[in-house]
């Protein structure tokens, strides 16, 4: 027993130096933004004209890349967990895996030249000219766009956002379906159940999502224009945040330039670090819950 | 510049124990590298500006900003239909381009782009306008050029600078793309759009470019060595600004030569080094590159198409700036007893 205790004792202090370390490191990770991002706090009205369009794009592309992930990660993860047979599943799964971890740049690649240039010329012209008279699709179509970046933003997310709701909905003990189908209902009523017994879990996988997609910066600089300005139209081109640090980081000269990259930073991973949390508060919740109901 | 990676494999071929190494990247990071001391030699299309100069030249303890090749700008176009070979060259002026940038030209068959090119018919399709979004020398000597040459631009406010705010931006016509292939791809794959590139970055890829006016003369005139050529030939280069100073209004001086046949955005692009150094060997070294560069890399054999060698009064003009690179204070020129 002592003996095993030492063994464990010993393992803390192989373990400990790793785990220890990256917490010092991400601690310091925000006290160096923050330090660095001073200068801008006292001069930050004056960069507000130029914060604004990229908050703006942030917030615009990342939102439309979700909401376009919805159906796309939750119609992938039931054709896998329910309508595909094992071979297919299979197959899906692993390509979905390959998905996620593709380089950025390669999305990047193809959105500037392959899928905006194609879009311009179908989707997006067919949107603005039947449904130009809204605001959000007004203007000129170009390409690359916020919608463009959303749309490749989506497509990059999706098999993420789909595997964690593939774990979480196959959690979902089978007794509840088989009372489904006790009381007559069918297949596709089995899926509605399911997914609605698991919505905040959905939501925290989103969450998730759209954390990853937030920071995102080749891919989305490749593809929403590189123009710092505030355009209604989805249709048009924009910034984001991470887009316009990579852009402009190394041309900074001035030390209140350099700052105020930093407070950009600052309140990109300020957004980031809150939808992470309350990912893991859905996710856990629906975890327990889940749980909860597989032990009653 | 690819012309940097070319004289850096001839170099190395006759000096193999000098190794240079060179990273492509926008003038501001350039610059800005080079102040960090990440880089040794900075390379920009423009000088560096004056609101900046004083600060880095303190940090170094001291710099020294020499040209070391003439380029061009180019303006290139994307109009279905537009054959140059039926209609002859896209005409542009300079007011028609600030307009176009400003966002108040907004349609191709504007009456101001129509009466300059009357053999074609115009359709009425939005402009979009494609622009830098790095910082850039690129921008910086264009957005000097429309400066220096529109009244619409100068009245505009926006100024000049290695980023702007493009008033083109605020109507959702305009476009950013990264370093020249930015540009030239988003122009490829936008009918109807129009931007501006480095005249060698649009010859190697084989860009058809506007024919623009140049102010001083009235004459419309495509970039091509030739025009170019007569631009820095007619222009006097024997009073320039001493290379330790701030030489940022040099940047002017190649523009709007007023000499028959000279293209109207001809620019040098620029080296910026330290003048002092503490560790010798680094000195020598970039003492004998640099004058390699100013000799045999400019033999017009060594030049890529799309440049121009400097004239031989600046080529001197760079050389004698070279002797004042000093280790510890002392001329590496005599330390190294006069080579070459």
């Amino acid at each position: 027993m002592n003996a095993k205790r030492a063994k464990l004792e010993k393992s803390y202090l192989f373990f400990l130096p790793g785990a220890l370390a990256l917490t010092i490191i991400v601690i310091s990770l925000f006290v160096f933004l923050f330090v660095n991002a001073l200068p801008a706090f006292y001069y930050a009205g004056k960069y507000v004209p130029e914060f604004l369009p990229a908050i703006y794009g942030t917030a615009v592309v990342t939102t439309v890349a979700v909401l376009l992930a919805i159906p796309l990660s939750i119609g992938l993860t039931i054709f896998i967990a329910e309508l595909s047979p094992k071979a297919v599943r299979d197959v899906l799964i692993n390509i979905s895996d390959l998905m996620a971890a593709f380089p950025t740049v390669v999305y990047g690649l193809w959105g500037l030249t392959e899928l905006g240039p194609f879009l311009k010329s179908t989707l997006f012209a067919f949107i603005n000219r039947y449904l130009g008279f809204l605001p959000v699709f007004s203007g000129t179509p170009t390409g690359v766009s916020y919608l463009l970046a959303s749309m490749v933003l989506a497509v990059m997310i999706s098999p993420f956002a789909s595997s964690l709701i593939r774990e979480i909905y196959l959690q979902v003990p089978r007794s509840l379906d088989e009372g489904v189908y006790a009381l007559g209902l069918g297949r596709w009523e089995v899926v509605r159940i399911r997914l609605g017994f698991i919505k905040r879990g959905i939501a925290g996988a989103l969450a998730l999502a759209f954390g990853r997609a937030v920071g995102e910066t080749v891919a989305v600089a490749m593809t929403v224009g590189g123009v710092v300005a505030i355009n209604k139209s989805l249709l048009s081109p924009g910034i984001t945040i991470p887009a316009y640090i990579a852009n402009l980081f190394g041309e900074a000269f001035s030390t209140v330039d350099v700052a105020s990259f930093f407070m950009l930073s600052l309140i990109l991973l300020g957004i980031g670090t809150a939808f992470l949390a309350a990912a893991r508060l859905f996710i856990l919740s629906e975890q327990r819950e889940v749980r909860t109901y597989g032990k009653a | 510049m690819p012309q940097m990676n070319s004289w850096i494999q001839d170099f190395e071929k006759v000096y193999p124990n000098i190794q240079v190494t060179y990273n492509g990247v926008g003038s501001g990071a350039g610059i800005n590298n080079f102040r960090q001391g990440a880089y040794d030699i900075g390379a920009t299309d423009a000088p560096i500006p004056s609101n900046l100069y004083a600060n880095i030249s303190q940090a170094k303890g001291g710099i020294i900003e020499i040209p070391d090749i003439v380029g061009a700008e180019g303006i290139i176009y994307n109009i279905p239909g537009f054959n140059q070979s039926e209609y002859g060259p896209l005409n542009l002026t300079a007011d028609v381009l600030a307009k176009i940038y400003l966002g108040q030209i907004q349609y191709w068959d504007d009456p101001a782009i129509q009466q300059l090119n009357p053999h074609f018919k115009f359709p009425h399709q939005p402009i979009i306008v494609v622009h830098r979004s790095d910082a850039s020398g690129t921008t910086y000597v264009f957005t000097l050029w429309l400066y220096k040459s529109s009244s619409a631009w100068r009245s505009s406010g926006v100024g000049y600078g290695f980023t702007v705010n493009w008033p083109v931006d605020q109507t959702g016509r305009g476009l950013g793309g990264k370093g020249n292939p930015g540009v030239t791809e988003l122009v490829k794959s936008n009918a109807y759009s129009i931007g501006y590139v480095e005249f060698q970055y649009a010859i190697a890829n084989n860009i058809t470019m506007a024919s623009v006016q140049n102010p001083s003369t009235g004459q419309f005139l495509q970039p091509t060595t030739q025009t170019v050529l007569s631009a820095v030939s007619s222009v006097n280069l024997n009073s320039l600004p001493s290379p330790t100073s701030d030489i940022s209004n040099m940047t002017g001086l190649l523009l709007n030569v007023n000499a028959s046949g000279a293209y109207p955005i001809v620019t040098f692009s620029y080296l910026v080094i330290q003048k002092n150094y503490s560790d010798f060997n680094k000195a020598a070294a970039i003492y004998i590159f640099l004058h390699w560069v100013y000799t045999q890399g400019m033999n017009q054999s060594v030049i890529l198409t799309g440049y121009l060698p400097l004239p031989t009064n600046v080529r001197q003009y760079v050389l004698n700036a070279l002797n004042q690179i000093t280790y510890n204070g002392q001329p590496v020129y005599t330390l190294l007893g006069g080579v070459q």
